[in-house]
């Protein structure tokens, strides 16, 4: 079933108003023991450059597949994703994931970790310096450069996390519940601190999130997913005026009727 | 709380008072006769002897004169065989953790294998390499690869597949994962594989010396035993403790001189 896919965008900028990733029909069948089961079907949506699209919907929906078959780690069983209109199926830095745990490597430090995945991309010495330093200064970790993963804090963590793929520009940034397991005070600052980040770089985000204040605090749009199997319910643009403010009437309309629709999945 | 200081005044002595309450029971004892003497010589008879072992000159006492060569030959087959069973056990066992045919293929053959005590070879080992240093050799990348493989395997099983993933968002290829995250993720592990086989490398090694050869820290003791020179017995023994130790130090400096992840634990 094709959606609506004509999007309002809050951010409005009219020359970069192309598609950057299509969607269409994919699907993807987990063999199980017992048998089948279809954890995405017909999902088709399409993401404009520089959009930042939040996919929502309770556990088990499909969400994190869905990001995992965009990143390329997964392969679909059905179905086609375009980038910039050809076809992706394997990982690659122009689709980077910032993922739920962190994933840092252990045994590198803060800097070593920002600058891994520099060294592929034929990145000079002196380049790869003060690219890490610009990103350490952009994510308040000066100080933090050489410690170790294990020793500094999980909000730290995941600005590592997010400095390590921002460097390598890529073309659209996946992040899998990345602020899930950080405590409230220290989400709303990595909101925050994205949301900063969107004005310096415009790369494509798609956000997947169970946390509905968070998707209107964030994105331009919403897709709603529904389980069993897992489907785009809803594709909905949030008009909402940034910045969002959370305790504003307009963002508590719209809170409650996200929240009701996404009960009803 | 504990005295700190008085701790840190202390502590670097702990490792030696084992040593030293053994050796003060020895001389006591050896001092009011407990223990025979050609049971178990004077520490002054062994010191005595083994300074003469080492510094003496060749043709000064029976053994004097011969310990350059015998520690050359005996360190020259512990290496030899050390780094057969490292050439085979850390490949095959990173293989043989991260793909799951090769694993199926071969660790029922290697269990087997590992269930033969080593010394069942030494006969066959004699037959087919005769007496000397490949005899040796070959006991001891037997006895060493076990453990080096086996702890391959749990090190190249233990990489959270999440770091792969990571990696090759980033532009690790498969194979340049095993040396970017699979070796430095396994490292831990594989040090203790490493320490575990060269301590099994020294025993063997006397194992293959017993066995009749010219020279050797083995073989010293093997002719001492021949014409009932216990102490001797006593000064071989000591050697090969303390060589044992060297060499366990400067492998765990040349894995912490070579991997990040080594210093870093």
């Amino acid at each position: 079933m094709k959606r609506n896919l004509k999007v309002v965008s809050s951010r409005g900028r009219p020359e970069t108003r192309r598609n950057v990733l299509e969607i269409n029909d994919l699907e993807k069948i987990f063999h199980a023991d017992t048998g089948y089961l279809t954890v995405l079907k017909d999902i088709s949506f399409s993401v404009e450059k520089g959009e930042l699209i939040c996919i929502i919907g309770r556990s088990g929906c499909g969400k994190t597949t869905l990001l995992n078959i965009l990143a390329g780690f997964l392969p679909a069983s059905k179905g086609r994703i375009l980038l910039n209109g050809r076809p992706i199926s394997t990982p690659g830095p122009d689709r980077c994931v910032v993922f739920q745990d962190h994933a840092l490597f252990p045994w590198l430090t803060v800097r070593e970790n920002i600058a891994f995945g520099t060294r592929r991309r034929g990145f000079t010495k002196k380049q790869v310096r003060t690219e890490v330093d610009r990103y350490l200064t952009l994510m308040g970790l000066n100080e933090f450069a050489g410690y170790l993963p294990r020793e500094i804090s999980g909000g730290m963590k995941q600005r590592v996390a997010l400095a390590r793929v921002l460097i390598l520009n890529p073309e659209v940034l996946l992040m899998d519940e990345p602020f899930a397991a950080l405590d409230a005070q220290t989400r709303e600052d990595m909101q925050t601190l994205l949301l900063s980040l969107r004005k310096d770089f415009s790369n494509t985000i798609l956000f997947v999130t169970h946390d509905v204040q968070e998707a209107l605090t964030l994105s331009d749009r919403v897709l709603l997913m529904e389980r069993g199997p897992g489907r785009i319910r809803e594709n909905i643009p949030v008009t909402l005026p940034r910045p969002r403010i959370r305790d504003s009437q307009a963002f508590l309309a719209c809170y409650r009727r996200l929240l009701a629709a996404l009960k009803d999945g | 709380m504990q005295k700190e200081t008085a701790d840190t005044g202390l502590q670097p002595l702990l490792p030696y008072v084992i040593p030293a309450l053994f050796l003060v029971g020895w001389f006591v004892s050896s001092e009011f006769g407990v223990i025979p003497r050609y049971l178990l010589p004077h520490p002054v008879d062994v010191l005595r002897s083994g300074v003469a072992y080492i510094f003496g000159d060749s043709g000064q006492t029976q053994f004097s004169g011969r310990f350059l060569s015998d520690l050359g030959a005996s360190v020259i087959r512990v290496l030899l065989g050390f780094l057969l069973a490292v050439v085979i056990g850390i490949p095959l066992g990173i293989l043989s953790g991260r793909v799951a045919y090769v694993n199926r293929m071969v660790s029922t053959s290697i269990n087997a294998l590992r269930a033969v005590p080593g010394i069942c070879w030494l006969p066959l080992a004699m037959v087919w390499f005769g007496i000397g240093l490949r005899t040796t050799v070959f006991l001891v990348a037997l006895a060493a690869f076990f453990p080096i493989y086996l702890n391959a395997v749990a090190g190249a099983r233990q990489v959270d597949p999440v770091l792969y993933r990571a990696g090759a968002m980033m532009g690790v290829t498969r194979l340049r994962a095993i040396f970017a995250i699979l070796l430095p993720s396994a490292v831990p592990y594989i040090i203790t594989g490493l320490r575990l086989g060269m301590g099994i490398s020294w025993a063997y090694l006397v194992l293959g010396e017993l066995t009749g050869v010219p020279n050797g820290l083995g073989a010293v003791i093997m002719d001492a035993r021949m014409i009932g020179r216990t102490d001797i017995i006593v000064v071989g023994i000591i050697l090969i403790a303390v060589a044992g130790r060297l060499f366990d130090l400067m492998l765990n400096q040349l894995m912490k001189i070579c991997f990040k992840s080594a210093r870093r634990r």
